[in-house]
């Protein structure tokens, strides 16, 4: 009996995740983090700045790398290498600051991410895309992550970047 | 009627209109279903206004339709059908609360209006506090307000809002120094405020304003109960009373506003029996102008006070502004006639006109607004159509009121008498004459076939030949001589139009009208009047017009002379918009003038440019920042209404002062500020000033004073709250901060430590929670608002002499004074609000104590000292305190030394918001751009004395 029902409630899982996975289709930008490559919804990039002076803000989370001057703006800039419980960035001449628009408690705000380097835009279709992993790691990276896009041999990890920057 | 009933009868109408549209029109059997269903329809709809009368012709429709069906019934029957729906849908708004606008009023309008009562709101609350203190001379600009707020709310089909203005209006005629009426207007005030925020969101007024009335009601009644038995001859019905002799101007208007239509429809009617139509040619105006009672004008001298010339400042400019409205509808309406919107766009501004009018007391505007705005309304009802002659004498109304509002202005800016306009009689005459259809033409001009444009114009005296002809010799290639003319200001577009259109008309056949002008030459049109004013004149006025002239040079440099303040109305978001923009260009002002680049640039040129440059950028950054000021009266009145309020609930007396109301502050403090001053000014009621007995038995002046007070000092803003009471107790507050648990007995505290306890959360001293305050949250909530504002509270207090607390304010919330420091390789601002000075520390004033914390003896004061490097964790400061600086920081009694590297500099900086992750951790207040681009932290000097001495006393108790 149990096992009856879990086979179909994974059925349907997959039945329901083809559904996500079309809205999901669309131009992705992919960057690099180590050895991983992560996608972000190209609309919710806002811009791609090299590195600028960040000042540090003592005593906040270790993953804040500090803020920025956007043209007269203040952001926060993340450390997504250590949001990710990665080692934290050594900054090299590829480093280099993504804009995102994210919703924070239903409001839009602006920020930074830091990433390795940035690698091209892609197109993604429906069927390309995978549902995420069951991955148990201490920084809940599954949580973060909306599918599995698969383009030629490589393997992206479409980000949720909402969700990353929530907290 | 049951809701559960009202989805069946859109069901209904919904299913009877699918069949309509479904049917073959010669079908019979649909016309028998319809007529069957009918019954239940109307059963049903019994209760909608015009339900009837759409049954009644489904009904007819249907019923020739069994007979002789004709193809066009389906069409109009869905029309019928959509028709009910639509006023089904109506009731049901209705009943759901939901307010509908009514057609003619679009939602700007709308919006508008009810901003604008806002302010007029306000202004009736301070001016029924000056009522209550005796002052009768208000009287009159009170009733011109509720006046001006009825007629607006009719107009926008707000009927609960007109009714009400209208009983207040009557209570004010009636009006005695009685307490229960003031009573009523403050209740009728608070619902106004409170039906306008119901509107705004397009619902009707929760709680209906029966109550009020009712009371106002009850009210007169007894008032007129007291005067019948003074007068016994007066008549007791409301209506008549309120019609006595002095208010003839005041209750004529009410008859003619949009209250009793129908009455002023009906009088227009009587008054056209009975009365012959004068032919064009034979007016007289003296004997007409006594027939229509239009009084003789007197000229008004400028002796206004600074209120009302300020008022009258307001009314000039929104005056030309409705005015230049109606011109660009009236010109449009010459080529597209006038919509029923388009009236009542016009009906709305000399509405307006006449209101404010009547109270600042222009006569001559209000009657003038009046008469026209009557004119309108036949038009706006459909009794007349605006056009022709009628068209004309709207748009020369407007002409006439531009010049009296103009001459208004200058009367003002000269300080010099203004005298009556001339033509108003003559055209007030045309106007009535207009109202009661006695006149249909006149001023139309005359055309042979065959004219030309320049012999219009002369054969209907509009110009002389010889100014045509001097324009026609003058005229450049392919100029029109209409345009040429219009150019030299020889004649009015207006006429020239008009030329060209009669020059259209005439074709085969040929009216002549006899137009007023032509055959009554002494009685010439407004405009031409006006612009031959010069010719007309008797010598001796020729004399007047010269020495007024010569008068009006001199006015410039008369003391009496005003100028008068101009005001334009801009979105608040576009100046918000501005000020930010301008805070971004001070930014990279400063970051291209100190870039090293440009500071090795030795040549004194450049440096001059840079300097203006940097001068300009502060200037606009002044200005910018001027533009978000408002007077703090707004807020202060409140305040002044709700001791009065307050001291009634309380059974204490208070006299209220307000001082410096006039000060200004970003309008961003002013929002903020309200809460704090309701929380003080509670405190001061209950807990300061005492009762009165108390106040006898210590020889004080029975009636208590609160004191509200605003003023610049040093750059700052500061309001102060002041009363004479009995001071704050120290004991008490002691006592009660150790019961509490908030402090124990080991604590050693200072005087201002102890008084800004009663800032702790959850603090009060009251015996016993009265309705006014005692529950010991309004304390905590002044800090943390005042805090926000980057502002702090101060207490200076003496027992049984009063309490003055002092709140003092940045002038603005988007910049901060600071001190830039450096510490490490990192550099922070610390708001120079919070500094006391700076020192560096002699290796005598240091020592360490047994736990490890650090202290400094500044002449003979021992703080506590606290690295800046040990707190933020920062590599690389120098760790020597006589190397390094020690800056004295103190929030709320509470000091520290604070030690950095260096400070580097002060500057102002503008306040740029952080994210929620910085902000997570309370040691920021926010962030700023530094001149070199990069981001500067605003430290937050509260937290950061906080966490010190909790650190230290942690030590302290081996925690």
């Amino acid at each position: 009996m149990m096992s009856e029902e879990n086979t179909a409630n994974i059925s349907h899982e997959t039945e329901s995740f083809k559904e996500t996975a079309m809205k999901l289709k669309g131009k992705y930008m992919t960057f690099k983090l180590a050895d991983e490559e992560y996608g972000l919804q190209i609309l919710k990039v806002r811009e791609i700045i090299g590195m600028l002076d960040i000042t540090p803000v003592p005593k906040s989370e270790e993953y804040i790398k500090g803020v920025i001057n956007l043209r007269g703006k203040v952001i926060p800039v993340v450390d997504l290498r250590m949001k990710f419980g990665m080692e934290k960035t050594v900054r090299t001449d590829q480093t280099v600051i993504i804009v995102v628009q994210v919703i924070k408690d239903g409001a839009d705000s602006t920020m930074g991410i830091l990433v390795d380097e940035v690698l091209e835009v892609l197109s993604i279709e429906g069927s390309q895309i995978e549902p995420p992993p069951q991955m148990n790691d201490d920084a809940n990276t599954s949580n973060f992550i909306l599918g599995v896009g698969k383009s030629g041999k490589k393997v992206i990890f479409l980000l949720d970047i909402d969700k990353v920057l929530a907290k | 009627m049951t809701s559960s009933m009202q989805p069946e009868i859109a069901k209904l109408i919904e299913e009877l209109a699918t069949a309509s549209m479904l049917s073959e029109w010669t079908d019979n059997n649909f016309y028998k279903d319809l007529l069957s269903n009918l019954p239940s329809l109307e059963a049903l709809a019994t209760s909608y206004p015009g339900a009837e009368k759409i049954c009644k012709e489904i009904e007819q429709i249907a019923k020739i339709g069994l007979s002789e069906p004709d193809e066009t019934f389906p069409g109009k029957l869905s029309d019928l059908f959509s028709q009910f729906l639509e006023l089904e849908n109506s009731v049901q708004k209705t009943r759901n609360n939901e307010f509908q606008l009514p057609p003619w009023v679009d939602e700007p309008t709308f919006k508008d209006f009810l901003s604008n009562q806002r302010t007029v709101l306000d202004d009736i609350e301070s001016l029924l506090l000056q009522l209550e203190k005796g002052d009768l001379s208000i009287l009159q600009i009170l009733k011109g307000l509720f006046h001006t707020m009825k007629g607006e709310s009719g107009v926008l089909n707000l009927l609960d809002i007109q009714e009400l203005c209208h009983k207040c209006e009557d209570i004010m005629i009636e009006w005695k120094q009685g307490d229960s009426g003031i009573e009523i207007l403050f209740q009728a005030c608070d619902w106004f405020r409170e039906a306008n925020s119901s509107y705004e969101n397009f619902k009707i007024p929760g709680v209906s304003h029966r109550s009020i009335l009712e009371q106002i009601e009850n009210f007169s009644q007894n008032s007129q109960a007291e005067k019948v038995a003074d007068e016994p001859q007066n008549n007791t019905d409301l209506e008549n009373t309120s019609q006595t002799p002095s208010d003839a101007v005041d209750s004529e208007f009410t008859n003619t506003t949009p209250v009793k239509p129908d009455e002023s429809a009906e009088a227009s009617t009587e008054s056209n029996q009975g009365k012959v139509v004068l032919i064009p040619g034979f007016i007289d105006f003296t004997e007409l102008s006594r027939e229509y009672e239009i009084p003789d004008f007197a000229s008004l001298e400028p002796d206004w006070d600074a209120e009302t010339t300020e008022m009258l400042g307001e009314f000039i400019n929104e005056g030309e502004e409705g005015l230049t409205r109606v011109d660009e509808i009236l010109m449009n309406s010459e080529s597209d006639g006038l919509g029923e919107t388009l009236i009542n766009d016009l009906f709305r501004v000399f509405h307006t006109i006449k209101g404010v009018a009547g109270f600042l007391e222009l006569k001559e505007i209000e009657k003038l607004a009046h008469t026209t705005e009557t004119l309108l309304n036949m038009g706006r009802k459909g009794e007349i159509e605006i056009i022709g002659c009628r068209l004309d004498l709207i748009f020369d109304s407007t002409e006439l009121m531009r010049k009296m509002i103009t001459s208004i202005r200058i009367g003002i800016e000269t300080g010099k008498t203004i005298s009556p306009q001339k033509p108003l009689k003559e055209h007030l005459v045309k106007l009535n004459l207009a109202i009661d259809g006695r006149i249909t033409d006149c001023h139309e001009m005359t055309a042979k076939e065959g004219d030309r444009i320049g012999e219009i114009l002369v054969n209907n005296k509009v110009v002389s030949e010889s100014v045509v002809n001097g324009t026609l010799t003058d005229l450049k290639s392919g100029q029109k001589l209409g345009a040429a003319l219009v150019e030299k200001g020889h004649v009015k577009p207006k006429e020239v139009a008009k030329a060209l259109k009669i020059q259209r008309k005439v074709t085969g056949e040929l009216k002549t009208v006899k137009d007023i002008k032509a055959t009554v030459p002494e009685v010439t049109s407004v405009e031409k009047h006006s612009s031959e004013d010069t010719h007309d004149k008797s010598p001796v006025e020729q004399n007047q017009v010269d020495s007024s002239k010569t008068e009006e040079a001199k006015a410039t440099t008369d003391k009496k002379a005003t100028k008068l303040k101009e005001t334009v109305k801009i979105d608040l978001e576009k100046v918000d918009n501005l000020v930010e923009m301008i805070g971004e260009l001070v930014i990279v002002e400063s970051m291209v003038t100190n870039a090293p680049e440009i500071i090795g640039i030795s040549s004194l040129k450049v440096r001059n440019y840079i300097n203006q440059l940097n001068k300009i950028t502060r200037d606009l950054q002044s200005v910018s920042m001027m533009m978000r000021m408002v007077p703090v009266k707004g807020v202060f009145q409140k305040m002044a209404r709700m001791v009065r309020d307050l001291s009634r609930k309380s059974g204490k007396s208070i006299a209220f002062e307000q001082k410096g109301e006039t000060t200004e502050i970003d309008r961003n403090i002013v929002e903020y500020l309200g809460d704090p001053l309701v929380h003080m000014i509670r405190n001061s009621v209950d807990h300061g000033i005492e009762s009165k007995e108390d106040r006898i038995a210590s020889g004080k002046n029975p009636t208590g004073k609160i004191t509200l007070s605003a003023y610049h000092e040093g750059g700052k803003i500061i309001i102060e709250i002041g009363d004479d009471g009995k001071g704050l107790n120290k004991e008490a507050i002691l006592s009660k901060a150790m019961r509490q648990g908030l402090i124990n007995s080991e604590d050693r505290l200072n005087e201002s430590d102890i008084y800004n306890l009663i800032f702790a959360p959850g603090f009060s001293t009251a015996k016993q929670v009265t309705e006014i305050s005692g529950r010991g949250v309004g304390m905590d909530v002044v800090k943390r608002n005042i805090e926000s504002l980057r502002g702090k509270v101060l207490i200076s207090t003496s027992p049984g002499e009063g309490t003055v607390f002092k709140i003092v304010l940045p002038m603005t919330t988007a910049i901060i004074d600071g001190m830039l420091v450096e510490c490490g390789n990192e550099q922070y601002i610390i708001p120079t609000l919070s500094i006391i000075n700076s020192l560096k520390p002699e290796k005598n004033m240091l020592s360490r104590l047994g736990n490890g914390a650090e202290i400094i003896n500044v002449r003979g004061e021992v703080l506590l000292l606290v690295r800046l490097s040990e707190i933020f964790s920062i590599d690389g400061a120098e760790s020597d305190p006589v190397k390094a600086l020690v800056i004295i920081l103190e929030t709320y009694g509470q000091k520290i030394g604070l030690l950095v590297d260096n400070i580097l500099k002060q500057q102002q900086v503008v306040i740029k918001t952080v994210g929620d992750e910085v902000k997570k951790q309370d040691f920021f207040t926010g962030g700023a751009i530094l001149s070199d681009g990069k981001v500067g932290l605003i430290l937050n000097i509260e937290e950061i004395v906080n966490q010190s001495r909790s650190g230290s006393r942690r030590i302290r108790e081996g925690v």
